[in-house]
Parts: C-alpha cells; structure tokens; sequence
C-alpha cells in the first residue's frame, strides 16, 4: 500500500471518529417541526374520524440507540395551533369548553419511562397535561432510523409513534355521545442532534 | 339524557322537559308541606347545580382546575353562605355579600386574565354587579310577589343569554342556560302566591352567583361573548326599576296584569338581545 493511500485511509478514519463518538453518546436531540407532525383523530357521530393537527410545537430529547431505557423526552404544544380544518371549529374549541386556550395555552408530554420491545419499537410512558389535567399516557413509539442528514449532514434520529386517550379524562366532556370520547395520537417526529 | 334521544336537539330538550318536572316536584312538595324561606330558596340553586351536572356531565373534583369547574364551586360556596346568612338572620351581611360575590366571582373565574386584562375582568365584575343589584333591588313587592318575580327574571335573562353563549363557542353554556331556565320556570310555576317562596341570598348568591360565573367565563375565558348583545340583555335587569313606575301611574292593581307587563317588559329585552345577534350574525349563527 502507497504511503498516499495509508495516509488518505487514516485521514478519513479520523475524520469518521467524531460522527462514531456522537451516534455512541447520549445525544440530545431537538425536535425538527419542519418533518415532524401531531395528528389526532376523533369520531363525529359514527360517519368519521375528524382530523386535527397541531401546527406549533416544540420539544427536545435525549436518546442513545445503546441504551434506549435512559432516554428522556419533553414536548409542548402551543393549543392556539391546532387546527381542525374548520376556522369555526378551530376557533370553538380554543374555549373554556374544550382546550381553554386562555388559561391554558400549551399541552405537555414529559416521557418518564422508557422501554424497549424490541430493535425496532418500544414504549415511553408519560405524563400528558391537557387544559391544565395531567394523566399518564404510553406512547408506543417505532425506531424508524438513525443517520447523517445527506442535506445539512445534521445528525438525526427518526420515531413515529402511536397513542390512544379519552378526552374525558382531561375535563373534556362536552358533546360526548356525539363527538367520541377515544382520542388517538398520531406522532412522527423527527429530531436533529444539538452540535 | 344524550343517550335516550336522538339529537343533540332532542337530549337538550329532553333534559329541560326532566329538570323542570323535577324543580316542579321539589317547589310542589315544599309547598304542599308548607317548608319556611329558607327551604324554598334553597330550589334555585340546587336546579342551577343539577343543571351544571347535565350540561357539563361532571361534577367537577376540589380543588377546581380551569374556570368551567370553578363555576360548579361558585354556586356551591354561594349556596351555602347564603343558607348561613339567612339562617343566622343577618340580612344586611346578605345584602353585602351579593353585591360582593359578582366580583369575587370575576376575579376568581378570570385570574389567568388578571395580568394582562385587569380592566375586562373589572369590567366583567362591573356588569355582575349591576345584574345582581337588578335582581336583589327595585321589586317592591309583597316578600312572595317579590320572590317569583326575581326568579321570573332571572329565568328570563337565562333563557336570553343561551344564544349569546352558542355565539360564544360554549354549547355547554348553552345548555346550562336553558336547562336552568326550565328549572326556574317550574319553580315559579309552583310558587305563584306562595307566601313561603323566597328568593333570597342563596338563590341569589348560588343560582344566579353561578350563572353571572358563567357568563364570566364565556366573557373572560372563552373571549368571544358579543358584548353588544349581552349590552342590550343586560337591560332585562332594569324591568323592575321601569315597570313598577308605570304600572303606578296607570293605577294597575290587577295582579295578573301587573306581572304581564313585568313578564313582557323582560321579554322585550331578551327578544331585542336575540334579534342583536341574528342582526349581527345572520346565516353564520351556529344553530
């Protein structure tokens, strides 16, 4: 082997050894609202499920693909944001009725119990608070990948993740029997390690 | 009720047509045992309480968590210093705390709004005051004659302000006005020259204390009360300054003539409010 190829080989080994260091580490990560999304689906009198979103959030996370059960994961929803598809709607349900924007302007998840099912799945259980009622909650979450962003070259990780919760549980009673009771969370996110 | 009907419409119906049979039972038993003031002025607060419970489907727990709940613990604290008033007879601490509770109450419903928007929530406290001064003052009745008619006027107002709050993004609202609407209309159907009816201060201080709390909330919390409307509502609470004048004037004594001319003074208010709305909202009035 030429001087000039050992010499290439161990600088891109050493250019390689910081990315190998970060993906080994615990990294904290920064939730990307631009490929991430909050959706949740409810039933209207039987005919469908309504879909809404949750244009503004935020949040972080810590994870590390070796030791999964030491993750941490903190995120909230600005109420103000969500959307039904429906100005009316939207703007109803801002009210002291339903999410009581006014005396409670964000939604919190904070992931306290993290485990793994397998390579790919797991589960975080939490605490939700919606219009000011906490209650925990589990997230079934599924590792969708790890890797360097080809773009930016950003380090990232990606999860979707699944939940089912009753609304009533959190003071949300009005229309029950009309509008469902069964709330379920549809979550993709995708988080950008902090350099 | 939702799951005996077949509408949303016909639960709220149903409901009205239950909690009015079951004021009508409770004003019809008191009276046929001859129950003194104190009992009778306990059936409009508890109809506003029942009324909660139906419209909201919750008793919410201690402490309140968001102003919705509060509501429930404003008519319940209200009911049961205005038992302790009038059982320890001191009518002037009464009169004190009635004036006081709309603005205990507009604090307590608006404090997330108290940094930001000190002059609404006066503001809210203000018009409670005047609703309550409306229905605490200027009857000059007879004590039982005074009684119905407050209620008579409360009942009204209620019934007036229920598409103020659907206008306002709280069908519960919405319903709880109505339900307790029909409650008190029943009570007063019941206590029509009923010497023993009284409408004192736990009626004043629990039911219409806990729907001026209501209201509050609409105005305060949800933030999209058409104050114009409630303005023009607001003028039912006048009636009795009014009509009593009038009716002296035109020397009318015939009792049943007297309380038409209260009833369609109040109505005249409430009727003028809902033409407010439909005025200002038309076709986007979300029936």
């Amino acid at each position: 082997m030429s001087k000039l190829l050992r010499t290439t080989l161990l600088a891109a080994t050493i250019a390689w050894l910081p990315l190998t260091a970060e993906r080994a580490a615990a990294g904290t990560f920064d939730i990307d609202p631009v490929h991430s999304g909050i959706a949740f689906f409810i039933d209207h009198l039987g005919f469908s499920q309504v879909i809404g979103i949750a244009k503004e959030f935020s949040g972080s996370f810590q994870f590390d693909a070796t030791k999964p059960t030491e993750s941490s994961l903190d995120v909230a929803v600005k109420v103000a944001g969500i959307s039904t598809n429906n100005s009316q709607r939207d703007s109803d349900i801002q009210g002291a009725d339903w999410f009581n924007a006014t005396e409670f302007p964000q939604i919190t998840f904070v992931g306290h119990e993290f485990k793994a099912v397998d390579a790919k799945s797991g589960t975080i259980a939490g605490d939700l608070t919606i219009a000011g009622v906490t209650k925990p909650v589990t997230l079934d979450v599924t590792f969708n990948k790890e890797g360097q962003n080809p773009w930016d070259k950003s380090h990232v990780v990606g999860f979707s993740a699944r939940a089912s919760i009753k609304r009533s549980d959190f003071g949300m009673k009005a229309a029950l029997g009309m509008i469902g009771d069964d709330v379920s969370l549809v979550v993709q996110v995708e988080g950008r390690a902090r350099s | 009720m939702s799951g005996l009907a077949r509408s949303p419409q016909e639960a709220l119906i149903l409901g009205m047509a239950v909690l009015g049979l079951l004021a009508l039972v409770a004003a019809g038993l008191l009276r046929w045992l001859r129950a003194g003031r104190v009992w009778t002025d306990l059936l409009v607060p508890a109809s506003f309480l029942v009324a909660y419970w139906l419209a909201y489907n919750k008793v919410p727990s201690f402490p309140p968590v968001g102003a919705v709940n509060k509501i429930f613990f404003v008519a319940v604290i209200g009911t049961a210093l205005g038992v302790l008033v009038e059982a320890a007879g001191r009518g002037g601490l009464g009169r004190a705390l009635v004036l006081a509770q709309p603005i205990a109450s507009a604090a307590y419903i608006g404090t997330a709004r108290l940094p930001d928007a000190l002059l609404e929530v006066a503001a809210a406290a203000l018009w409670g005051l005047l609703v309550m001064y409306g229905l605490s003052r200027g009857t000059g009745q007879s004590e039982d004659e005074s009684g119905t008619r407050r209620a008579t006027l409360l009942g009204i107002a209620c019934a007036g302000f229920a598409p103020i709050a659907l206008l306002g993004a709280s069908s519960s609202s919405f319903q709880l006005s109505l339900l307790f609407a029909a409650a008190i209309a029943a009570i007063v159907a019941a206590n029509i020259s009923n010497p023993n009816f009284g409408f004192r201060s736990a009626s004043l201080l629990g039911g219409a204390g806990g729907m001026i709390a209501a209201a509050q909330t609409v105005t305060l919390i949800t933030r999209k009360t058409d104050m114009l409307a409630l303005a023009v509502l607001t003028l039912v609470f006048v009636t009795p300054f009014v009509v009593d004048p009038i009716l002296r004037r035109v020397r009318a004594t015939n009792k049943v003539v007297q309380l038409a001319a209260f009833v369609g003074m109040c109505l005249l208010s409430v009727g003028a409010s809902v033409a407010t709305v439909i005025a200002r909202y038309g076709s986007s009035f979300p029936v």
